[in-house]
């Protein structure tokens, strides 16, 4: 009578301890879940503010860019260091920036140490004094418009010229035979390249040679444009001072700043050439 | 009798197991109970954090990539103002049809999709996923405080609502894009165009700087 008693209080008692051990075992997978839970909360907000801050950078460097673009075509640079005040001091373009930018979100962005280097800028036809100066860059920004040519000489101090034609049908443009279909296109014509390269109908070697007509080891007494293609702009750096008083920004870089109380931030942005490619 | 002892001994400590376990019953109740407070609007909703984070992201990316977009730039977007004053009484966003919170008229999310790059974005993305949104334009006035206009209005925003922003700046020689093709300064200046926008540099080639948020819920 009294073994097979005993025999069932040990089996209540394996009972009860193998829903200890199950109860265990569940208690271990809440706490865990609990914890990837929270791990998943920090992880996500910090990520968001630093596309945040990727973001506000891109888009101030291109404000910038549009900013000195927009004043060579308006002709606001009457001097050096009138697009460094515009956008730092009397423009007030930074403290207006900043108080948008603080007023969308819990953070301070700032531009500062702005560098610009000046050219020559033109949108008139005629000649382009350089004062026998070596030219490091000149870029034609041209629009097909409603077609028409657009001559280029560069006079060399030693008396050579040097020359090409850019004509456009109104859709494209055509340097030599060499066609380039794009409406709007930028043209370097010291190293021979346009801005978009795809848009090129023949070898790029060939373009090369006959768009690249200035010498970076000679000095030019000017340089000739003539035509009757409408719409251009070009902007053209020398090796000495400015060839006359046209200003205009070819080369600028600055420092972004981004802090919130997630992300601190500071970079120089990559120097960008306004009618041009980034160095 | 000790026979009889041993029982008991064993029936005693089974008793206090048990009594181990109802407590571990009880306490697991109350833990999953609490857990569960914290799971439950995590489960689909918009409370979610990552759900949040993620509609932030998309919300971001719409802004970043209507500003890339062509003719259809949010910039472009900013200036759609039908200045032709032929409805004879409101100034309007072209083409805008619903009564916004502060008189003007605003788009719907059809209206907007037909009239910008980022209407069309949020339309496929949010509207027609049972989301709402605002859009709205802050501005610096010429008082130095910030003015609000609103391109598309649907009602106050829930508390879980999440908010992307994307800065674009205006220049002096930026026209209208809609029907007159006027500068902006003129569109502000004159009473029948009434561009909601003012002038606030003094100098440069800038006009204003215009934050453009939109809020989803």
């Amino acid at each position: 009578m009294v073994t097979p008693n005993s025999r069932r209080d040990r089996g209540q008692v394996i009972l009860i301890g193998a829903i200890t051990l199950a109860f265990i075992l569940l208690g271990i997978v809440v706490v865990f879940n609990g914890v990837l839970y929270t791990e998943t909360i920090s992880e996500s907000s910090t990520s968001q503010s630093t596309a945040d801050a990727e973001v506000v950078g891109q888009n101030l460097e291109q404000s910038l860019v549009e900013i000195a673009r927009q004043g060579n075509e308006n002709g606001n640079w009457t001097s050096s260091n009138t697009f460094e005040d515009a956008v730092m001091n009397s423009g007030e373009f930074n403290d207006q920036y900043q108080n948008v930018a603080a007023n969308s979100r819990s953070a301070f962005v700032n531009v500062s140490n702005v560098t610009a280097e000046y050219g020559h800028f033109t949108t008139e036809k005629g000649k382009i004094y350089t004062g026998n100066s070596k030219i490091q860059h000149l870029v034609l920004d041209l629009d097909t418009g409603s077609g028409g040519t657009l001559n280029v000489v560069a006079n060399s101090t030693d008396d050579n010229s040097t020359s090409v034609s850019i004509v456009s049908d109104g859709s494209s443009f055509n340097v030599n035979s060499c066609d380039i279909n794009e409406n709007d296109a930028r043209f370097n014509i010291v190293n021979g390249t346009i801005d978009n390269s795809s848009a090129v109908g023949c070898d790029s070697d060939d373009l090369q040679s006959n768009l690249s007509i200035i010498n970076t080891s000679k000095s030019y007494n000017d340089i000739h444009l003539s035509g009757d293609l409408d719409t251009y702009e070009a902007i053209t750096v020398t090796s000495g001072d400015s060839p006359d008083v046209s200003y205009g920004v070819w080369k600028l870089g600055a420092n972004i700043t981004y802090q919130s109380n997630q992300v601190s931030y500071k970079r120089r942005m990559s120097t960008i050439l306004i009618d041009g490619d980034s160095e | 009798m000790s026979d009889q002892n041993s029982s008991n001994d064993d029936r005693g400590q089974a008793y206090t197991l048990e009594g181990f376990v109802s407590a571990m019953v009880v306490l697991m109740a109350v833990l999953f109970a609490l857990q569960s407070v914290v799971i439950t609007p995590t489960s689909g909703g918009l409370s979610d954090r990552s759900v949040q984070a993620q509609l932030q992201q998309e919300a971001q990316d719409a802004l970043v990539v209507s500003d890339q977009e062509g003719n259809l730039t949010l910039s472009n977007t900013i200036r759609n103002w039908d200045a032709t004053d032929d409805s004879g009484d409101k100034e309007q966003f072209y083409k805008a049809s619903v009564p916004g919170p502060d008189g003007n008229l605003t788009y719907n999310t059809t209206e907007f999709k037909s009239q910008s790059k980022l209407g069309n974005i949020l339309k496929q993305r949010f509207a027609d996923n049972g989301y709402s949104y605002n859009v709205e334009l802050i501005y610096e006035t010429e008082s130095n405080d910030f003015d609000t206009t609103y391109l598309v209005y649907q009602g106050a925003p829930s508390p879980d609502a999440v908010t992307a922003s994307y800065v674009v700046t205006l220049y002096e020689t930026d026209k209208l894009t809609a029907t007159k093709s006027i500068t902006l300064q003129k569109a502000h200046d004159n009473p029948k165009y009434d561009y909601p926008i003012p002038e606030t540099t003094t100098t440069g080639p800038v006009y204003n700087v215009v934050e453009v948020r939109v809020i989803v819920w």
